[in-house]
């Protein structure tokens, strides 16, 4: 099931009249049986989007797609869709199977189809209950309360009770932000992999953008309710459409100088850095930290830092009265105070106006 | 603590509880041993701590009494009915101003008034709704083409009448009570039922009932124990005499019956402590009943 959004908009208004516009004129194309992040600061319009999604929002403009259905004034009980809340929202007094059963057991049409068959009406529950159960690996917890679950025990219960019911769309609010380090990375693996088993097109939200780069097929980042880039995710951090999105994918993250273009060459420092076929202007030139290459004609630093981060090895110099985390090959030897001259790499460097668009 | 000794501490939350344990040993404990005691004495001066007939004589009587069997049955029809009735209404207003209805914190203050308004001065009130010539209530059933009734002056409807104001007189804590369970129910539970296409019935009966349940327990249990000691309000509909023909004598009026009017205070220490084990066993069995049935 393919979605689209068509200049969906949500306006907040509080008691003393004052407006909030949380989601702006968002258009957006999610294409079917893929996995879809969305992801920005918080405060973005990301949960608002994905609740008008649902249902539980009403839209304060726009429309929103199923296929080729209209649902915007459709209920969320009848749109066909799974949501998994931020905190689970499992039903403390059911039991896992009990949780799982409840929306086929509200299912009229289910009950429908079964009519007067009471048996293949509950052996008909009990094997899609199994078969759920059995894709997010919790057979063996069917008989206990949430409470007696641990957070990802919990998580997977609410993937399943929101796949129980077939939906043609899943959705997940901040899967993985109440999880531990550890079972994080566990989860968002499995998430993939349930919807690569079950081909349901699947949107979730993040703040975080590691998580979005990890799993999914395609990354929509929003900031104040705006739409910045939809793009895979190893195409977006190459190519970041503007300053906010360069900056807000990448771990240590982009690093920003304040430059200039004159006659044809990137000034930072007062040193000609490479060259550009722009006019002269202020500019803002951003370099990702392992774009970074030790260079005996490049800008003179000092190191401030070094920080071994695994296998990679981060330095930290101070150029242009700002703070630049640099990665380096960890066989790299460098000492705190030691000076280096640096220069850029082709790649990971881009120019943007002072206002954050892309020139190049 | 760190840096303070066990025993400081101790005493220090010793100190800190006086006040209240000097009170609840001097009004509830020691009088609580006392009636006890006395309830086996024939005879008992109550100053001097002095008594003779020591034995179950008292109980025996108590038991063989036919006013006070009168006193056991009315009030527990009027607990039958009470608990159960007000507590399904105070339910129902509760969910309807919990709808986030316009001017709640209105109605909120509306239903709370009759708790903090002296029990005495409501029955006067409900005295005069009860008036089988001017009162309210027989105004409205007669425009509705039903026959007036003598609701206070017939042995018939005197605890019928008792038990209206019972239950409007307990309706307020109850409401309050129900309120801030369900404003204490994750909106999130009610945002997932509606994802999961749960009607507005099993909504309430499958999402609401269960997780306000330990709230309808406590409830439950306070408002039993209460109404099993029903008494003021019987002065605030009768005054003195508990309805024509004692028709609305409860318990406790029957052991203040006992202790002022016919000075057998034995006898009353007696009726006392069988009313006690009673409500006891009730609290017992509900507690026991809670276990399996409320969701903690």
């Amino acid at each position: 099931m393919k979605i689209r959004l068509e200049e969906l908009s949500k306006i907040f208004g509080n008691k003393d009249g004052a407006e909030t516009v949380a989601v702006d004129k968002l258009t957006l194309d999610v294409p079917s049986g893929k996995l879809v992040g969305l992801l920005g600061p918080s405060g973005c319009g990301k949960s608002t989007t994905l609740f008008m999604i649902a249902g539980l929002h009403e839209p304060t403009g726009g429309k929103i797609f199923f296929g080729d259905e209209d649902v915007t004034e459709i209920p969320p009980e009848e749109r066909g869709i799974g949501l998994v809340f931020q905190n689970y929202a499992l039903y403390p007094h059911m039991t896992v199977r009990q949780n799982i059963s409840f929306p086929l057991r509200n299912s009229k049409e289910f009950k429908e189809r079964y009519k007067g068959d009471r048996k293949g009406y509950k052996a008909e529950i009990e094997k899609i209950v199994q078969e759920t159960a059995a894709v997010v690996d919790i057979e063996e917890l069917l008989e206990r309360k949430p409470a007696q679950l641990s957070g990802g025990q919990q998580q997977r219960v609410a993937i399943a009770r929101a796949l129980a019911k077939n939906p043609k769309v899943l959705l997940l609010d901040e899967p993985l932000s109440n999880l531990d380090a550890r079972l994080r990375l566990q989860t968002r693996e499995e998430i993939k992999r349930i919807q690569r088993k079950t081909g349901v097109t699947t949107i979730f939200v993040t703040h975080d953008q590691e998580e979005a780069m990890s799993i999914s097929d395609q990354i929509v980042v929003m900031k104040d309710g705006v739409l910045q880039q939809v793009e895979a995710p190893q195409a977006m951090y190459d190519d970041p459409g503007n300053a906010f999105v360069a900056k807000f994918l990448g771990n240590p993250p982009i690093n920003m100088f304040d430059a200039e273009v004159v006659d044809g060459n990137i000034v930072l420092n007062e040193k000609q850095m490479m060259k550009v076929s722009l006019d002269n202007q202020p500019i803002r030139l951003a370099v990702r930290p392992e774009s970074f290459k030790v260079d005996p004609k490049g800008l003179e630093a000092t190191i401030t830092k070094v920080e071994h981060i695994g296998r990679d090895k981060l330095i930290g110099f101070n150029l242009n009265e700002q703070n630049v985390n640099a990665l380096v090959d960890s066989e790299y030897q460098a000492k705190v105070g030691e000076q280096i001259k640096v220069s850029f790499k082709e790649k990971g460097v881009y120019l943007f106006t002072p206002e954050g668009e892309r020139i190049a | 603590m760190v840096g303070h000794s066990k025993r400081k501490v101790y005493l220090q939350a010793t100190l800190y509880l006086l006040p209240a344990l000097v009170i609840i040993f001097g009004f509830v404990v020691y009088p609580l041993i006392r009636s006890f005691y006395m309830s086996f004495f024939t005879e008992y001066n109550i100053f001097k701590h002095t008594g003779s007939g020591f034995g179950f004589i008292n109980y025996i009587e108590v038991l063989q009494d036919d006013m006070f069997m009168l006193s056991l049955k009315n009030t527990a029809i009027y607990t039958i009915v009470v608990v159960p009735v007000s507590i399904v209404i105070a339910l129902v207003i509760a969910v309807l101003l919990n709808n986030k209805l316009r001017g709640m914190k209105f109605f909120e203050t509306l239903y709370f008034l009759p708790y903090i308004t002296n029990v005495i001065a409501i029955g006067l009130a409900f005295r005069f709704i009860f008036h089988s010539n001017y009162g309210i209530l027989n105004y409205i059933m007669t425009s509705l083409g039903m026959d007036p009734i003598v609701w206070l002056n017939d042995p018939k409807y005197a605890l019928p009448a008792l038990m209206i104001f019972g239950i409007w007189g307990g309706l307020a804590f109850k409401i309050v009570v129900f309120l801030a369970g369900l404003q204490g129910i994750d909106k999130q539970y009610y945002q997932a039922a509606k994802i999961d296409s749960a009607s507005t019935w099993t909504t309430f009966s499958r999402i609401t009932l269960p997780l306000l349940s330990p709230m309808i327990a406590y409830i439950t249990v306070i408002s039993l124990i209460g109404s099993f000691k029903v008494y003021v309000e019987v002065v605030g509909l009768y005054g003195v005499n508990p309805g024509p023909a004692n028709s609305a004598m409860t318990i406790v009026f029957y052991v203040y019956e006992k202790f002022y009017g016919s000075q057998e205070p034995t006898i009353a220490a007696a009726a006392s402590v069988l009313m006690f084990m009673i409500i006891l066993v009730l609290t017992f069995l509900q507690l026991a009943l809670n276990k399996r049935r409320v969701h903690y």
